[in-house]
């Protein structure tokens, strides 16, 4: 196991952070997430990546707290932040910051995708791979998703 | 900006040739090999931008040059607590919901089930069926929908154990599936699943009529397993939690499978599955 933490730890610790935001949320998340691998590495055995085993961990365990009602009242009020005020890393943007409160009201399936593809720069390609769906359902949940966008979003101006 | 960028104030997609952060991840991790491995290279070659990304990629992790061992103790921490929470929680195994987990995935499950005297195997989630209730405000508290952070993990069977599933994977009719659930506080739990016709199902306590009770805590394996059946489409699960006892009539669909209305106080999380077609 911690082989593995010093294998993949940054890497879910940045995931984590790109999604979550706050450096203390994304160690909680990344303990988790190597807590939950621990029970399943038997089983993951080679199946597939460790890195892409890791990476739908992650973005799964983030979701579900980006939902979690008392982080959905927080998000509402997050604003951008001076950059001393927060740890080095690319979610600190007025654009992070109106995607997660874009994730945290999405369906699973659309927020997942969304995830995959604004935070983590997969082509539809890849995320169809990741996600076991067709390039055209990854297609069509991240237009969902921007449809949702403008919904929760309307109203606030671009920066 | 490409031009099938959702929304103005979402980030910016990636530019088209630029690897993906997966794949320069994979790639830092020996992951990758012919084609995908020559373009990530390739990329990193032409692109001080992508280098420049490459390198950055612990920059987060190690700016705190003592989160790496801080991390690491707070992971020996989260899992010696699990195997000393699991005795306390409702029918687990001695030794543990580790060594359970762990036996479970190592095969045998259904005897080991039955060894621990725990509840039997549902044959299909969507056996036995009770209807979606009508429309109504009984017992309901329209608006509140979440509470409290309960989690819905979904993992399927697999040759020596089982994998952790995301949420809109497509599973295969005959397939094992169990569950884990993370709790905030005790409550009251049911997990049901909901078709696209809005049928809802129990699916734990397995053809019960009412929740049962839960301890807090994180990763909690439910004692059932279902077999998938040959039913194509969509299948969303919910885990509710409540702080009282609560049945199906209690809840409803909201305008979509994925979306339930539930009494004042409770909690869910909801989880995709799609049913690929025999």
């Amino acid at each position: 196991m911690r082989g593995l933490y010093e294998r993949h730890g940054a890497m879910v610790y940045r995931r984590a952070l790109a999604i979550l935001r706050s450096p203390p949320d994304a160690e909680d998340a990344a303990q988790e997430v190597f807590v939950r691998a621990a029970r399943g590495l038997d089983a993951f055995a080679g199946r597939s990546s460790a890195v892409t085993w890791l990476y739908q961990i992650t973005t799964n365990l983030c979701l579900n707290r980006l939902r979690d009602g008392r982080r959905r009242a927080a998000l509402a009020q997050e604003r951008v932040l001076p950059a001393a005020e927060v740890a080095v890393g690319p979610a600190t943007s007025p654009e992070h910051i109106a995607l997660r409160r874009v994730l945290a009201e999405a369906p699973p399936e659309q927020a997942a995708a969304a995830v995959y593809v604004h935070v983590d720069g997969l082509s539809h390609d890849e995320a169809a791979a990741i996600l076991g769906v067709s390039r055209r359902t990854v297609g069509n949940l991240v237009e969902r998703f921007g449809r949702l966008a403008r919904a929760v979003l309307a109203g606030e101006e671009a920066p | 900006m490409s031009d099938d960028h959702p929304h103005p104030m979402l980030p910016p997609l990636r530019p088209e040739g630029e690897p993906s952060d997966l794949a320069l991840d994979r790639y830092a991790a020996g992951e990758l090999e012919g084609e995908a491995r020559a373009a990530v290279e390739a990329a990193l070659a032409r692109s001080p931008a992508t280098l420049a990304r490459y390198r950055e990629r612990e920059t987060a992790f190690t700016a705190d040059p003592t989160r790496p061992e801080r991390l690491w103790s707070a992971i020996e921490r989260g899992l010696d607590a699990a195997d000393e929470a699991a005795p306390a929680a409702s029918q687990r195994a001695p030794g543990g919901a580790r060594r359970w987990l762990r036996a479970w995935l190592e095969g045998a499950w259904p005897l080991r089930l039955a060894a621990l005297g725990v509840v039997g195997v549902v044959a299909a989630a969507v056996a036995t069926r009770v209807e979606a209730p009508a429309p109504s405000n009984r017992g309901l508290d329209e608006g509140v929908r979440v509470k409290g952070s309960v989690g819905l993990a979904v993992h399927r069977k697999v040759d020596g154990g089982s994998e952790p599933l995301l949420s809109g994977a497509t599973v295969a009719p005959g397939e094992a599936l169990r569950f884990t659930v993370d709790a905030p506080e005790a409550g009251d739990l049911m997990v049901l699943a909901v078709d696209p016709r809005g049928a809802v199902s129990p699916v734990y306590p397995p053809g019960a009529a009412s929740s049962t009770s839960l301890p807090a805590g994180r990763d909690q394996l439910l004692p059932v397993a279902v077999t998938v059946d040959d039913t194509p489409g969509d299948l969303w699960l919910h885990a509710v939690l409540c702080p009282r006892r609560f049945g199906p009539t209690d809840l409803r669909v909201g305008a979509g499978a994925g979306e339930l209305v539930l009494p004042a106080g409770c909690a869910s999380a909801p989880f995709l599955l799609r049913t690929a077609a025999p």
